[in-house]
């Protein structure tokens, strides 16, 4: 950062390729728009740039940038991709099986369907915290809102999805007894 | 224990409790069925959520942010005036109404030609004129002025 501070643009690039993965992917997670999702984290790193001699490392450095991230996400929400633009089901790599491969397809269109169709405050903290694997104090300092509102936002957007996708629930098996984030 | 509310059994799911509470709800769960059968729903929720994730993205946005950071470098700064506190501007403000005021006042009371008396004050006959009361001709006893009783309207000892 202190190189960056001086107008190294090279060191611009050393950030961007260290960090872009992970700021792309949480920006598509929140926008399920591919397009939005390169032009906020550009403007992320932008920012960074443009912020680099004011930056104090009072919080990690990813912290910093994914909060630039989801401020942009949320002035962009208009552009997020609405629930009904995800129903058709999208190219998929893992199972080999064609029977696999379309289930598993229509699962993900309609668990992505069922989160964008979420009002944007939910649908953006069940983002951080469900797949992003953010806890809800870490939400709420990403978001600036308060752990309270952050927690009455996952409760009633668990609830909702609860409903949703209670049809692609598993035919067999007793849940899980242990917790995990996957 | 009194039943854990949904926030809890979120935090549980996400193994975001401490060892005690996270204790004190397993051992609730173990007799109380309608959370068993909450948290049984939220997990399978939880877990069909995943499905719904986003893949590795792959994009260099490198020549992209170059491009624009560059671009950012050559142009000139333009020095742009930072915005005065409040109390800055409301003292600002009322220092030039106040100025404002004074030029007014002393452009006012100084008509051009105007000849001050040693200690300041306006002669009588120039104010008399400057307020236009030269106009106005002094009372006679009858109550009416006596421009108006020396006009031609005025009665004549010879009319009778």
């Amino acid at each position: 950062m202190s190189a960056l501070a001086a107008g190294d643009v090279a060191a611009l690039g050393r950030l961007v390729e260290r960090h872009q993965g992970r700021t792309l992917r949480l920006a598509r997670r929140i926008t399920a728009n591919p397009d939005v999702a390169e032009d906020v984290a550009q403007e992320a790193f932008l920012r960074v740039y443009r912020a680099a001699d004011r930056y104090r490392p009072s919080a990690r450095f990813t912290t910093w940038l994914h909060r630039i991230v989801v401020n942009l996400c949320w002035d962009h929400r208009r552009r997020w991709r609405p629930a009904g633009e995800l129903t058709a089901a999208e190219p998929e790599t893992s199972p080999t099986d064609p029977a696999a491969r379309l289930a598993d397809s229509e699962m993900r269109a309609a668990v992505r369907q069922a989160v964008a169709a979420l009002p944007p405050r939910q649908r953006l903290a069940v983002v951080l915290h469900r797949l992003d694997g953010r806890t809800m104090r870490e939400v709420a300092d990403l978001t600036g809102w308060t752990e309270s509102a952050v927690e009455s936002c996952l409760v009633r957007a668990y609830r909702q999805l609860r409903r949703d996708l209670a049809h692609l629930a598993p035919k067999t098996g007793a849940p899980a007894s242990q917790e995990s984030r996957r | 224990m009194s039943c854990p509310n949904d926030a809890d059994l979120i935090r549980l799911l996400a193994g975001e409790l401490d060892d005690g509470p996270s204790q004190n709800i397993r051992r609730h769960l173990t007799h109380c069925r309608a959370c068993a059968a909450t948290l049984a729903e939220l997990q399978i929720t939880w877990q069909v959520l995943a499905a719904g994730d986003e893949e590795e993205v792959t994009s260099d946005l490198w020549p992209a942010v170059r491009l624009a950071a560059e671009r950012e470098a050559m142009r000139p700064t333009v020095w742009v005036p930072r915005t005065p506190p409040a109390l800055l501007r409301a003292a600002a403000s009322i220092a030039v109404a106040l100025g404002l005021g004074w030029l007014a006042g002393s452009w006012v009371g100084q008509p051009a030609g105007r000849v001050s008396q040693p200690n300041g004050t306006v002669p009588e006959e120039e104010l008399i004129e400057a307020l236009g009361l030269d106009e106005l001709a002094a009372l006679s006893a009858t109550g009416l002025p006596e421009t108006w009783l020396s006009t031609d309207q005025q009665p004549t000892e010879d009319a009778g």
